[in-house]
């Protein structure tokens, strides 16, 4: 019965696709529990979000499939995208972030997505705002993205 | 003794009619006899009476005289004809001909060799428009042109100016001018005051013989009404003469100077235009092409990325 646990407990680890995704949470940020879809999420008092999420790569893509897929996909949502830079993960992990501008009821959104990839996940960093706020922020910003640990 | 002298007056007096009806008879039969008959007639108030009434029937008289003939009875007012070549004499036509002259006194006549009998008054107007402020510096040029062709500004305005020039000069001094602008309206007027200057030529000479006979008869006087008398009547014919010398100077001066009258306007400052030529203007540009099309992910996860998922507060 206890060996049958801990069996449960690893098939739910590797097969779930749970992994060990976190970041530090930048001064001035809370984090939001109890969320499905994110495995990590947290807010300053502007409404700049910063969020990890964690899927399975079910097709074996690469880095570049799955950057050029959400490329694809938010392009088509009406996301301009402004820049690609290259990112390095706390555990030496390279990815690709797209900074993308999204204009809303006025106003302008900046969405910035990175990307790590390895054969088991797809590993999200997504942060978002107003584009003046994430902008005011961007340095404590990127620095939580460098900390990620993809693990 | 006093009867004798009367008889003497009326006898010179008689003379003078009659000489004065045979000089008048050759051109002005109108100015005639019957004031110097009644004169012969009358007393010496009454002489002078139908004298005075004569020079009022004078005028009438020489309007309604036949054209003198110009070359035999009348002498040509050459000396006057300002605007008119130098007439040839009847033996020297082949040596110096009326074109000849004109030729040498200016290359752009203003009368042809067919007019030199006539006295002509040429009265021109120009409308001209010059660029815009050039009318202040367009006058000056028209007065020059008329200075240097020995004329001068009779009237001047800030638009406007007369000229009097020469008239042999006039057609020159016109095309000139004309060079001083766009030309909007020209006109000339010519006035041919040949006949009426003519009648007071024959007039003059008329009266210049009464006058030479009165003075004579003044000569024979012996009392003092019989002076008195005939200096008034004396003095009457030399107003006349006066007059009518007047009037042929005038008419002299008229036909020796013609006048032009330039009226000046400007163009309104010059605006620029931009005329788009359709050729220079760049073809918009084509419509961006149609996105292409992709395979969209079927993963679920893909689709729920994005900013407003981002910020949800779920």
């Amino acid at each position: 019965m206890k060996r049958s646990i801990w069996m449960l407990t690893l098939a739910a680890l590797v097969f779930g696709g749970c992994a060990n995704t976190q970041l530090q949470t930048p001064a001035g940020f809370a984090v939001h529990d109890g969320n499905e879809t994110y495995d990590y999420r947290a807010s300053d008092g502007e409404g700049v979000v910063l969020a990890v999420r964690s899927e399975k790569n079910r097709m074996g893509g690469d880095l570049a499939y799955w950057t050029s897929t959400l490329d694809v996909e938010l392009r088509q949502q009406g996301y301009e995208a402004r820049a690609l830079t290259e990112v390095t993960s706390a555990d030496g992990l390279t990815g690709q972030q797209i900074r993308y501008a999204l204009p809303y009821e006025g106003r302008e959104l900046s969405f910035w997505v990175t990307l790590f990839v390895t054969p088991r996940q797809v590993v999200i960093v997504e942060a978002g705002g107003d584009t003046e706020f994430l902008s005011a922020k961007s340095e404590v910003v990127e620095k939580a993205i460098a900390s990620l640990q993809v693990g | 003794m006093k009867l004798p002298a009367q008889c003497l007056t009326m006898l010179g007096l008689l003379a003078l009619s009659f000489g004065c009806a045979a000089a008048q008879k050759t051109s002005a039969p109108a100015y005639d006899d019957y004031a110097y008959e009644d004169a012969v007639m009358g007393s010496a108030r009454d002489v002078a009476e139908k004298s005075q009434s004569m020079s009022e029937a004078a005028p009438m008289g020489a309007d309604a005289m036949a054209s003198p003939a110009p070359a035999a009875a009348v002498a040509q007012p050459t000396a006057v004809m300002g605007s008119l070549p130098p007439r040839a004499s009847a033996e020297g036509d082949e040596a110096g001909s009326p074109q000849k002259a004109i030729a040498d006194d200016d290359d752009m006549p203003t009368t042809g060799t067919d007019a030199v009998d006539q006295m002509l008054v040429f009265n021109g107007a120009l409308s001209l428009q010059t660029e815009h402020g050039g009318i202040r510096s367009g006058i000056d040029s028209a007065v020059d042109f008329a200075v240097r062709a020995g004329g001068y500004i009779a009237q001047q305005t800030d638009t406007s100016v007369t000229l009097r020039v020469p008239s042999k000069r006039f057609r020159k001094l016109m095309r000139q001018v004309e060079g001083l602008g766009d030309v909007h309206s020209r006109s000339v007027h010519t006035l041919d005051v040949s006949e009426e200057f003519h009648d007071l030529k024959v007039r003059l000479d008329n009266l210049e013989s009464t006058r030479a006979r009165i003075e004579k008869l003044l000569a024979q006087a012996k009392s003092l009404s019989e002076v008195l008398t005939v200096e008034k009547e004396l003095e009457r014919v030399s107003a006349e003469i006066d007059r009518i010398q007047g009037r042929m100077r005038f008419l002299s001066s008229q036909a020796a100077f013609s006048t032009l009258t330039i009226g000046f306007t400007e163009k309104p400052a010059e605006v620029v235009v931009i005329v788009e030529d359709d050729r220079d203007i760049e073809p918009p540009p084509p419509p961006p092409p149609p996105p292409p099309r992709v395979l969209r992910s079927n993963v679920d996860w893909v689709g729920d990325v994005g900013v407003h998922r981002l910020m949800a507060l779920d």
